[in-house]
């Protein structure tokens, strides 16, 4: 019998290995509205996917040196934010790795039943 | 009220690369705000929702490190106890190379000119470069091991931090009293006339008469004296001329200072009143009372310059905040 703490150990390990695949394609597919920082925090956290800013914000900021996204600061009340969206590059992307994902979901999920 | 999340702003800043501080300390700042205003509008009071949101964003190394993709050299549990023991160095090694010359150029043989002190003061800045560059490069080294070998994370001071203790944030602009500064450049002017022009007026007047106070050995101290004091006006027209401090110009006000604190005890040591003189007066106590207060002048020289500086470097927390955290 494995000890349970063990067995949670691993596990938290191999969820965030799993996570990190999936993190992209996420933020990825809420940037087709323009969001700042915090907006697509609460609106990833209400959906489910829990994420802090201190993983989001740097992934904005790489997706944006990458090109990915448009960032613009505004300056709206009560103070300016940094606003980020899909750009043209962005999009293609995004298209690409969501086939990508739905081609892997596919896969695994035989993968998982026929082992059953 | 703000003033905790600016420190810890400032404490994230510091470690975060030169060219993307702007931006990342702005983004993340409006969005610590947006949280803040988030628990308001949920009941929170402004220092509880503060103080809430700082807690949970994490330790300020920890979400610097958030934004960096290169794996570093140096762990980062460590690289701020690096980054110290290479600013004591950086400030320790030059002061103890300077003193150790000043003292030994001054129990030296040879009497040396102003000018050719300041040439062996100037030629000891390669050999000061050269210290530090070795210094550096082994502590460097040093904790490149020691993070590659280092099993146990020093995650704890990490970890649970406290907000309330975040350092204050260094001031950017120091003032300058421009009294002192002109007082200390006129002063020092006339000081180094007198005891380079006319070191005779320091005598003992008597009866229309007057008989020197000073021997052969003050002009062996004299350039060091005069080092002292030319250093310090520099500092000071460096001051009145730029109406402020910065981070360079106190360092080297407190070189100057432990300099001249030394130079005063040298003063003290190398017996530079003419005794014989004094006894004919019967006024010999006069030398004794000179050379305890030299010593005294310069070990208090020493650490006051000491003290002047670790009170705008070390920002250390209110008294008043650590003692609503003791309760």
């Amino acid at each position: 019998m494995h000890e349970i703490n063990e067995i949670e150990n691993i596990m938290k390990n191999m969820r965030l290995e799993l996570r990190k695949g999936t993190l992209v394609l996420s933020v990825l597919s809420q940037l087709n509205n323009k969001h700042y920082g915090y907006s697509l925090v609460t609106t990833l956290n209400d959906i489910g996917l829990k994420i802090d800013q201190n993983t989001l914000y740097p992934l904005l900021r790489r997706l944006d040196k990458q090109g990915l996204l448009d960032s613009t600061w505004e300056i709206i009340e009560p103070r300016p934010r940094k606003y980020y969206s899909l750009s043209a590059l962005g999009i293609e992307v995004y298209e690409k790795l969501k086939i990508e994902y739905l081609n892997n979901h596919f896969i695994m999920t035989k993968l998982i039943k026929e082992v059953k | 009220m703000m003033d905790l999340l600016n420190r810890y702003l400032y404490q994230i800043e510091k470690n975060l690369p030169r060219k993307e501080r702007e931006e990342i300390i702005n983004e993340l700042k409006s969005s610590l705000l947006d949280q803040i205003d988030h628990l308001v509008e949920q009941g929170f009071n402004k220092d509880e929702a503060q103080l809430k949101v700082i807690k949970e964003s994490g330790h300020p190394i920890d979400v610097a490190y958030s934004y960096r993709s290169d794996t570093p050299l140096i762990r980062r549990d460590l690289s701020p106890i690096m980054l110290t023991i290479m600013k004591i160095i950086s400030i320790v090694l030059p002061i103890v190379l300077i003193i150790s010359k000043t003292v030994s150029l001054v129990f030296s043989d040879t009497t040396y000119s102003t000018a050719g002190l300041f040439e062996e003061i100037l030629l000891l800045i390669p050999s000061i470069i050269n210290a530090l560059l070795i210094s550096f490069g082994s502590v460097f080294l040093a904790f490149i091991i020691t993070s590659k070998y280092l099993t146990t994370e020093l995650t704890s001071h990490l970890g649970d931090f406290n907000p309330k203790l975040l350092p204050k944030k260094p001031p950017k602009k120091l003032k300058v009293s421009l009294f002192e500064s002109i007082i200390t450049v006129i002063g020092g002017l006339i000081f180094i006339y007198i005891i380079n022009i006319q070191s005779h007026v320091i005598a003992i007047y008597f009866d229309s008469s007057s008989v020197p106070l000073l021997n052969d050995n003050f002009q062996k101290i004299l350039p060091f004296l005069n080092i002292s004091i030319l250093f310090n006006i520099v500092i000071h027209l460096f001051y009145l001329y730029n109406r402020r401090k910065n981070l360079i110009f106190i360092t080297l006000e407190l070189i100057q200072m432990i300099f001249s604190g030394v130079v005063i005890i040298l003063i003290a040591s190398l017996d530079i009143i003419d005794v014989s003189s004094l006894e004919i007066y019967d006024l010999g106590f006069i030398n004794n009372m000179f050379i305890v207060g030299m010593y005294i002048g310069g070990i208090g020289t020493i650490i006051g310059g000491i003290i002047k500086y670790a009170k705008i470097m070390i920002q250390i927390p209110d008294l008043e905040e650590l003692k609503t955290l003791s309760k």
